[in-house]
């Protein structure tokens, strides 16, 4: 706990107030806060790549698979400490005879005759309440050091 | 929550201009369709897809005050010209919802996610322009 000690005295009528005033335990706080921050690092890059990662396994258990392409083609991959991405994409899939022309998109989104089938945002929306309880519960563990 | 999304789709069927510059199908309907068109039915023609993640807000325990969703609506055409007309008119309807029949909701709030993406069709040589919207209906 920092604490304020020494106080201000005046030293004359009419004159301004002069004395010493010291911060007690600044260096304690400070090395705290600092262990905070790599705490709350650690804790956030592990929330974000649980969340990539359920993403891409709920969007893969959402296709309509029949060659297995879209769903190898479908990925979560870590572009810094906090960010992650998962794309889908036919062309990145594992079944080679298949992938040779680009369909993510009209499966997603749908085409004039096959209704979209939203794969990728329900696998968000479905994920979606466990970044709300992920950083809850981080907001809590850092409260409590 | 049907009765929601129905409120959209009469709210643009019925808009004049859309009429007008859509047309009418076999069946003498707006080419306005629920999720996939008509069999047969020729660009231009709307389609309105409910997107997941809808949602009802509660007040007082009233679970059904105020409810959020979102639409991916198609715009399509022959053409890319053509499907950029179709999703400026539908455009237009949308912030005219003033004018729609709405009773016993009203719709508090209409907004444009990001912007609108045109894209060619795999079973066609026709263009559609995807545009998502946010709707906020409240009673």
């Amino acid at each position: 706990m920092t604490r304020i000690v020494g106080m201000p005295k005046q030293s004359g009528i009419g004159s301004g107030l002069t004395g010493t005033v010291r911060v007690i335990g600044v260096p304690a706080l400070l090395a705290k806060l600092r262990g905070v921050q790599v705490y709350s690092r650690l804790e956030l890059g592990k929330l974000d790549m649980a969340i990539a990662l359920h993403v891409a396994e709920r969007a893969r258990n959402n296709i309509n698979s029949i060659t297995g392409n879209l769903a190898s083609g479908t990925k979560a991959k870590k572009l810094g400490s906090y960010t992650w991405e998962v794309t889908s994409s036919s062309l990145d899939g594992t079944v080679a005879d298949k992938n040779s022309k680009e369909y993510a998109g009209f499966v997603e989104n749908g085409t004039s005759n096959m209704e979209a089938r939203y794969y990728m945002r329900d696998a968000w929306v479905a994920t979606r309440p466990e970044v709300q309880v992920g950083l809850m519960r981080i907001a809590k563990l850092i409260e409590a050091i | 929550m049907k009765e929601l999304l129905d409120i959209v789709y009469h709210g643009l069927r019925d808009d004049i201009i859309v009429r007008s510059v859509i047309g009418l199908d076999k069946d003498k309907e707006v080419k306005v369709y629920d999720s996939i068109a008509k069999t047969n039915v020729i660009a231009p023609f709307v389609t309105i897809s409910l997107l997941p993640g809808a949602q009802m807000v509660h007040v007082y325990g009233d679970p059904s005050v105020a409810h959020t969703f979102s639409y991916q609506i198609s715009s399509w055409g022959k053409s890319r010209r053509e499907a950029v007309e179709v999703a400026d008119v539908i455009d237009e309807a949308l912030n005219n919802y003033a004018d729609w029949v709405t009773s016993p909701y009203e719709i508090r709030k209409i907004l444009l996610q990001g912007l609108p993406a045109i894209v060619p069709d795999r079973d066609t040589t026709w263009m559609q322009v995807q545009a998502f919207y946010d709707f906020f209906i409240a009673r």
